[in-house]
């Protein structure tokens, strides 16, 4: 039977700046999914913009070459990834700098 | 009464794939977790939920960003993968890069903790937890970084027929930037019900009424701190100093056994063994809490890791092994 686990990133978490969540190591998944869920957004904030980050060793990032999320609403949203080696992050950050929303933001990885 | 012979049997298969000589169990068996097909229940420690709505009570958003527990193959940036002492896999516990001083309430992410839930199984005397375990702060700047972990921690958190208690072990390793190196024992005695921690609502009771964080409970996080690492929560053990092998660089690390045991009849511990030492704890007790609402026979292991630093700081753990009599 294949493995399976959430790691929740984000809580009902209250961003007002750019945000990275926690390196997460992947190694034993194929798939991973981050769920994105924006429960408020402030009228300020134009779009979320979300975008995975890969790296070998956890510690020196760069930007996974899969189109980020960008969210102008409140809603839940997912960004499906594959081939994405050892290590995986989400970086979010507001399209016009201005960032106000409230988030929780899960990781599925799936063997 | 077949479910639970089934569950037995399960154990006992898997508790005969475990290299022999790594563990020293109980007679039975409670739970065989080797971290090569998952983290076989332990989890991230969250605060309770309200009754009213999908969140969390005012006041506990700060326990909401504890580090979590995760499936780590030990991977660094120069030395490579280090796999787990048995497999490729370890659970990881890490804290986030955020540095608390000493003498103030762990917060934001200085913690990482993770739990399991259970109850108590029938006829429990001894109860004993064994772990393989590693500890490492993160390769994020130059140096060993051994000044930069705090220390870390494990705790059974029991409910019986009558009261609540936390008996359990800290290592605090540093504080404050200064090396302390000692073993300590959950007992909360000498802190008073004022300073204990935060006071937020939580479960409620069939009746309604709202119950307070009483002291002697979540011991790891509540109570008095002071800038050398010690709190309400543990007292130091005699003769409990100890160095452990943190090692030479910041990509190696070396796993340790640990065994600690606890008496449930009579409420008071037996001993700690780790790192080819062993620390008599018998004669001494825990602190007894009245009974909590909807908990009742619970049997939850607790670890958790601690930061120094504006740096994570992890606990590897390889496997452990849970067993009575």
């Amino acid at each position: 039977m294949r493995n399976y686990a959430v790691y929740v990133l984000l809580r009902q978490e209250q961003i007002i700046e750019p945000v990275t969540t926690e390196p997460c190591e992947t190694g034993w998944a194929t798939e991973a999914i981050f769920f994105l869920t924006v429960h408020k957004k402030h009228q300020s904030t134009s779009a979320i913009v979300a975008r995975s980050q890969i790296s070998a060793d956890g510690i020196n990032w760069i930007d996974n070459d899969s189109p980020p999320l960008i969210i102008t609403d409140t809603g839940t949203y997912a960004m499906k990834l594959r081939d994405f080696g050892g290590w995986l992050r989400l970086t979010i950050k507001g399209s016009e700098g201005s960032l106000g929303c409230v988030i929780t933001s899960q990781l599925s990885l799936k063997e | 009464m077949g479910v639970t012979l089934s569950c037995i049997s399960t154990m006992s298969e898997q508790y005969n794939m475990m290299q022999p000589d790594m563990y020293n169990p109980l007679k039975r068996i409670l739970s065989y977790d080797n971290f090569d097909s998952g983290l076989q229940g332990w989890m991230a420690l969250v605060p309770n939920l309200r009754e009213d709505a999908m969140e969390y009570y005012p006041g506990h958003e700060w326990k909401t960003k504890w580090g979590f527990p995760m499936i780590s193959s030990g991977t660094f940036g120069l030395g490579g993968t280090h796999g787990a002492l048995s497999g490729n896999y370890a659970m990881k516990l890490f804290t986030r890069p955020v540095h608390i001083p000493a003498e103030e309430e762990p917060r934001n992410g200085s913690l990482g903790v993770a739990i399991k839930r259970m109850t108590i199984p029938m006829h429990t005397t001894l109860l004993r937890f064994e772990m393989w375990y590693a500890i490492k702060v993160e390769q994020s700047r130059p140096g060993v970084g051994e000044h930069d972990f705090r220390g870390f921690g494990f705790v059974w958190d029991i409910q019986d027929d009558q009261y609540r208690y936390f008996p359990g072990i800290r290592y605090i390793n540093s504080a404050n930037g200064v090396l302390q190196k000692r073993w300590q024992y959950s007992n909360a005695e000498q802190a008073d019900a004022e300073t204990w921690g935060t006071k937020a609502q939580s479960a409620k009771t069939e009746d309604g009424k709202v119950v307070f964080i009483k002291k002697g409970i979540d011991p790891y996080w509540l109570g008095r701190r002071f800038p050398n690492g010690e709190t309400d929560g543990f007292v130091s053990i005699e003769g409990g100093d100890q160095e452990l092998c943190f090692n030479e660089s910041s990509d190696k690390y070396n796993w340790h056994y640990l065994s600690f045991t606890f008496n449930l009849q009579t409420r008071q511990y037996v001993d700690l063994v780790t790192n080819g030492k062993q620390f008599d704890l018998s004669g001494l007790g825990v602190t007894l809490v009245d009974p909590y609402p909807r908990i009742n026979n619970l049997l939850n292991p607790i670890m958790w890791v601690e930061t120094d630093a504006d740096r994570r700081s992890f606990l590897f753990v390889d496997s452990i092994v849970c067993s009575y009599e």
